[in-house]
């Protein structure tokens, strides 16, 4: 639920309670009042015909406003008040009554003197008074659930700009978070907090991806003078046969460590945007020189290629990038295939996707582009063509997936989304 | 032929001295910007090896400075891998020729080779060894006058065997020079091996000797003795 959505529903329960609690009071409180009213003017009326009774002057008659019966036998005085129904032959039909029966002893004799007062037109006034009241209360209450509402969208909006720009934030963005309040405190101090959250949150990203590429460059020149250096030890005629192949040893390693750090180095280059630079790039044309160039080593591994390349994609892109993106995507599905398999490599102008055969599918392929994720032992695999894949994707903009279908695994990338 | 290096770091800067010197270069050092910068201004080489990253300046200033002074020295450009930039750069400002780090020696003195034979000799050059005879313009190997018939590959390991005859090649550096960034694969498949003895089969089919040694371990040698 929204918060706006929860406070208007506290606001409207509250403001409906009060409503009918204001309601239910005001219309006691009148009808007491009139009801006092009434008998006031019962008890004056009373008054006045006892005191005509006094002088012996005779009493209208005017049912049913005013009765009096000459009471037979004793009784002894007494005033009460109560509430009647009375059939009015004009009108056709029972009306309400208060009224007022005194039994009062005038002269030795006693007599009922019956007051009476339509009550008709007090349960009009009460409708009528009810029913402004009414009026006016659910006026009050939408007028007040409109401004409420009004104003809360208006008072949570930077509050929502904040939220759109947070979700839109990324780590690797180039500029600052930008927020916008409009002087509100508490939004104002969300502001600075987020932004300096987000601030240092940046700061050390980009002090980690600094750190990654100067600890990759920093170790490629030993790298390269162990390497160098081993190159001019081998010509040595000196060297025995062990020693050669301890020579081999520290030497494929060497060479291994400095694959897997111009990985390292190349993830850093990209995840800085180091690959500036656009122009129209066709993947077709692209897959066809990976294909051409690795003529040799597919025929090498006996495998079998088919291709279904239609109108591939036509992209605006860093065209090294592609190629590095191509190559890696290739050189997992040939890396992965045994002898005598067939790579299908297809492409739509939306999509492409390399398949190769596998027995069953990859244990984690949510971890599949992750860094070091290898899922067998090949030595020669630096664990990270497929996180170099998911990068080149992720800055721009592309999607990198795995699948397993009938017996392939499928690795496609989808350029439009 | 005289050649300069420039490049910072000196155990990389001494492996190549000692390994061009063995191919009968001389060689000067420079360890940074400035020293490169008098060293091209004053001396004439043939051939200056350029490492783009220099403390104290950029090797691309030195080749400004360097293409003012001698426009006839060759130029190979040392640079990091993927910086697209400093290559284009380089070679827009007259560089012959680039070569990324890390790079295997070998390869550098195929590279200096070339360009020098590029350079000085326009490129109308065969190269001799014994009866093998390559002809650089045409592509073609001769092993005592008679054409062999190569793949592409097999003609490029020949050559990279002639360049650095006597020398030792890792696989490694064999898998790099002909494959370049697929070398990984076909480290994996023992290309280099089929490669190798194809090319073996093929010079001795043809009354060539077999010049191709095992280095245990290591890889091959091409050497007479």
């Amino acid at each position: 639920m929204k918060l706006l959505e929860k406070n208007n529903r506290i606001f409207f329960r509250f403001t409906a309670l009060l409503l009918v609690v204001g309601i239910v009071l005001f219309y006691l409180v009148v009808n007491w009042i009139i009801r006092h009213k009434v008998d006031e003017t019962l008890r004056v009326n009373r008054l006045h015909a006892v005191e005509l009774l006094r002088q012996g002057k005779p009493l209208p008659q005017f049912a049913p406003i005013l009765e009096v019966h000459i009471l037979s036998d004793q009784h002894g005085a007494r005033n009460i008040y109560s509430d009647t129904l009375i059939y009015d032959p004009v009108e056709k039909e029972e009306e309400p009554y208060r009224q007022l029966i005194t039994h009062e002893k005038v002269g030795g004799q006693w007599y009922e003197v019956i007051n009476r007062t339509s009550l008709v037109e007090s349960s009009e006034l009460m409708l009528a008074i009810g029913g402004c009241t009414l009026g006016l209360g659910l006026l009050l209450f939408v007028g007040l659930a409109w401004l409420n509402s009004r104003s809360a969208r208006r008072l949570w909006r930077p509050f929502q700009q904040q939220l759109d720009a947070l979700k839109k934030f990324s780590l690797s963005q180039q500029q600052p978070l930008h927020l916008v309040t409009d002087g509100v405190s508490e939004f104002e101090e969300l502001k600075t907090a987020l932004q300096d959250l987000t601030e240092k949150v940046r700061g050390d990203y980009r002090n980690l991806k600094e750190f990654t590429e100067n600890a990759s460059h920093e170790i490629q020149t030993p790298l390269s003078i162990i390497r160098s250096k081993i190159e001019s030890l081998i010509e040595n005629e000196q060297i025995t046969d062990e020693q050669m192949s301890v020579l081999d040893t520290i030497y494929q390693a060497a060479n291994r460590l400095s694959r897997i750090n111009q990985s390292l180095l190349l993830l850093a280059k990209i995840e800085n945007r180091q690959f500036e630079g656009a122009s129209p790039v066709l993947v077709n044309e692209i897959i066809d020189e990976q294909l051409k160039m690795l003529e040799e080593l597919t025929d090498a591994k006996n495998l079998h290629l088919r291709t279904a390349l239609s109108k591939g994609p036509a992209l605006r892109a860093n065209r090294p990038l592609i190629e590095i993106l191509i190559k890696n995507l290739l050189e997992n599905a040939i890396r992965y295939s045994q002898p005598g398999d067939t790579i299908k490599i297809e492409s739509t102008p939306g999509r492409i996707t390399f398949g190769n055969p596998g027995k069953r599918p990859v244990e984690h392929p949510e971890r599949l582009f992750g860094r070091f994720q290898k899922q067998s032992n090949h030595h020669s695999s630096t664990g990270l063509g497929l996180a170099i894949v998911s990068k080149i994707c992720e800055v721009n903009g592309w999607k990198a997936g795995y699948d397993y279908q009938d017996g392939q695994h499928e690795f496609s990338i989808t350029f439009q989304q | 032929m005289k050649i300069l290096i420039v490049e910072d770091e000196p155990a990389i800067r001494e492996a190549i001295a000692g390994y061009l010197h063995k191919e009968g270069y001389v060689c000067e050092e420079a360890e940074d910007y400035e020293t490169a910068d008098e060293k091209v201004a004053l001396y004439e080489y043939d051939l200056v090896i350029l490492d783009i990253t220099l403390p104290g300046g950029s090797g691309l200033e030195v080749l400004k400075s360097l293409k003012k002074a001698h426009p006839e020295t060759g130029v190979l450009i040392v640079s990091a891998r993927h910086s697209l930039d400093d290559k284009v750069k380089g070679l827009d400002l007259g560089a012959d020729d680039y070569i990324t780090k890390p790079f295997h020696l070998p390869e550098l003195n195929a590279r200096v080779k070339a360009l020098l034979r590029r350079r000085v000799f326009k490129g109308k050059e065969t190269i001799t060894f014994n009866e093998i005879e390559v002809d650089l313009a045409t592509n073609i190997i001769n092993v005592n006058g008679e054409p062999v018939e190569l793949s592409r590959k097999e003609y490029d390991l020949m050559c990279f065997f002639i360049t650095n005859k006597n020398r030792v090649l890792s696989k490694a550096a064999i898998a790099e020079h002909l494959w370049g960034d697929y070398m990984d694969l076909a480290d994996n498949f023992d290309l280099v091996y089929s490669h190798i003895k194809n090319l073996r089969k093929k010079i001795v089919e043809n009354g060539g000797s077999d010049y191709i040694k095992t280095v245990y371990g290591m890889g091959y040698k091409f050497t007479s003795y």
